[in-house]
């Protein structure tokens, strides 16, 4: 599993940049970012290297914070790499709540991180099909 | 010349007014003392016997009444009169989501539709006019009591009640309208629909708005008078005295008159209770010596004004009272509803997780009022699903809507937004410009 923090920010202008400038002063890598968005408020979505340091640095600048459990799994960087990872997903029915990406250091591969209901029955169905997790980056 | 409805009664000299107040109170303290507990009890208590009512100084000596003493006692513990001599109920939203009820009997509705009519007439309406009464009609006074007061006076009266802006102007137009009644924002609104729905003011009769319910400003006024080409004039009232026409303004609207042969003015300090004379500022108390449904002694309406004894060139002897400049209780009048922070707070703390910084923010955007409250969240109730918050800030916002019977916007904030205030938490932001 690899841990995503959300930060709930609203939807004025320089809200996003307020919990992205505390996290790169105090050193924090930021791996991925997403938002999610609704009329007046929006979700703030971000995997860093260290996300016990990135969680303790958001907590005592005041932002409301939450941990989610996602699932990362590599992606060949290649024409239907997502294609054949997303037919598994379909194949065990596992419901997908939203989904998003980062560009490895390694060029030939992407990390997809899903959201999904029941984590971790997912992930076991996801290992039978030999589809690469990742935990770390 | 000044039009009057009873103008014996509105023009009485004061000595003859003050003797009339005398015999009223007299025979209103020996009355409530002997049909509600609740007063025999209090009159009790403070050592007090109808028979030490002898001038209308003594009138210090009777107990208060508070909106609580009537929270208390609901739903008829303060009428003085039988369920079966009373002919209609009003209400309106208390702190605690219980109605504050008020009982009256013929007699009452006749008083009401007295002052009413005379209030009307104070504005230069008669019988030739045609009243459109754009005040909701139900548990709410403004509607009933401005409809029996215009019909009092002989008027054309159309009970149109309030919302449907496009029949409301339609109705201005082919009844020819001369006199709206209804909040000073709807007629804002109203006069702002009157552009977009193609009227100008060559299609229009009005003459003159009896806009109360609402605190409103002059540059109100002079937009209102403005856009709709009448004369605005205020008028006060509250459900627990009798609704609208406890006050009027004459058309030289220099404070509005209390119609003093039924309700019997002071002013008090807000913290001695002691009485003030007239001129300074304090808390508006009334004594309600006409009513025998539920009349009330020396009710505290928190109001904050002062009373003005100087004679009137109008002619009425009745005093005047300034306009109220704020409340001496945190109770908030949004679109004509009686709002209290307390009940929000309730509302919202009823779902757990909620942190206990919010702030509600009044504002007044399109001259109607709008209810936002900004509100924290805690770590554990925030989630990474949109949905999720939706649902979430939905509830919260069907939770205190149905708690004060009005909409709300709720709108999340991090953690720390609000600010922090040492001592007491500014709770409330009133944007509007009153």
């Amino acid at each position: 599993m690899v841990k995503q923090i959300s930060v709930l920010i609203e939807t004025k202008p320089g809200q996003a940049y307020k919990p992205i400038k505390v996290l790169g002063e105090a050193g924090v890598d930021i791996c991925a970012v997403s938002i999610g968005d609704a009329s007046d408020f929006g979700i703030l979505r971000l995997i860093a290297r260290d996300c016990d340091k990135a969680v303790n640095v958001l907590k005592a600048e005041g932002f409301t914070v939450n941990l989610t459990d996602l699932i990362g799994a590599v992606v060949q960087n290649e024409p239907g790499g997502l294609s054949s990872l997303l037919a598994v997903f379909e194949e065990e029915k596992i419901s997908i709540e939203y989904f998003y990406s980062f560009i490895s250091r390694k060029h030939e591969e992407a990390i997809m991180f899903f959201k999904v209901e029941e984590a971790s029955a997912a992930l076991d169905k996801l290992k039978k099909h030999k589809v690469v997790l990742v935990e770390t980056f | 010349m000044s039009n009057y409805h009873e103008k014996e009664l509105e023009t009485m000299p004061r000595e003859s007014l003050e003797k009339l107040q005398l015999k009223r109170l007299q025979t209103l303290v020996e009355y409530v003392y002997e049909k509600c507990d609740f007063y025999h009890k209090k009159m009790d208590e403070a050592g007090i016997k109808p028979s030490d009512i002898k001038s209308l100084g003594d009138l210090k000596k009777l107990p208060f009444t508070t909106k609580q003493d009537l929270r208390d006692n609901y739903p008829y513990g303060m009428f003085s009169a039988p369920t079966n001599e009373i002919v209609r109920i009003h209400a309106s939203s208390g702190t605690t989501g219980k109605l504050t009820v008020a009982g009256y009997t013929q007699n009452d509705i006749d008083v009401w539709s007295t002052v009413m009519a005379r209030s009307f007439a104070a504005c230069d309406c008669s019988n030739d006019s045609i009243v459109n009464v754009a005040y909701g009609y139900g548990l709410f006074t403004g509607g009933l009591g401005a409809h029996y007061g215009s019909e009092r006076l002989g008027a054309l009266t159309i009970p149109a009640s309030s919302g449907n802006s496009k029949r409301q102007l339609q109705m201005f137009k082919d009844f020819k309208v001369t006199t709206l009644c209804c909040t000073p924002s709807y007629a804002l609104y109203l006069a702002d629909e009157m552009k977009n729905e193609g009227y100008s003011l060559s299609d229009l009769s009005l003459k003159q708005g009896l806009f109360g319910a609402e605190p409103w400003s002059e540059e109100m006024r002079v937009q209102i008078e403005k856009k709709l080409g009448l004369k605005a004039y205020n008028i006060y009232g509250l459900s627990e005295i009798i609704g609208p026409g406890v006050s009027i303004e004459c058309e030289y609207q220099n404070g509005s008159h209390i119609w003093e042969d039924h309700f019997l003015p002071e002013i008090i300090d807000p913290k001695t209770l002691e009485p003030m004379g007239y001129g300074h500022q304090g808390e508006l108390v009334f004594t309600t010596i006409s009513k025998t449904g539920m009349p009330l002694l020396r009710y505290r309406t928190r109001d904050l004004c002062s009373l003005i004894d100087e004679p009137c060139k109008c002619g009425r002897t009745h005093v005047r009272m300034t306009k109220v400049i704020g409340r001496s209780d945190d109770m908030l009048i949004i679109g004509g509803v009686n709002v209290f922070p307390s009940q929000i707070e309730s509302a919202l703390f009823s779902m757990k997780g909620i942190e206990p910084h919010y702030q509600i923010i009044v504002d007044r955007i399109n001259n109607l009022d709008k209810l936002e409250i900004q509100v924290e969240i805690e770590d554990e109730l925030f989630s990474d699903e949109v949905k999720n918050l939706q649902n979430l800030k939905s509830q919260l916002e069907k939770n205190v809507s149905s708690a004060i019977s009005i909409s709300v916007k709720i709108h999340f904030v991090s953690r720390g937004t609000i600010e922090r205030s040492i001592g007491k938490a500014v709770r409330v932001v009133d944007k509007r410009r009153i």
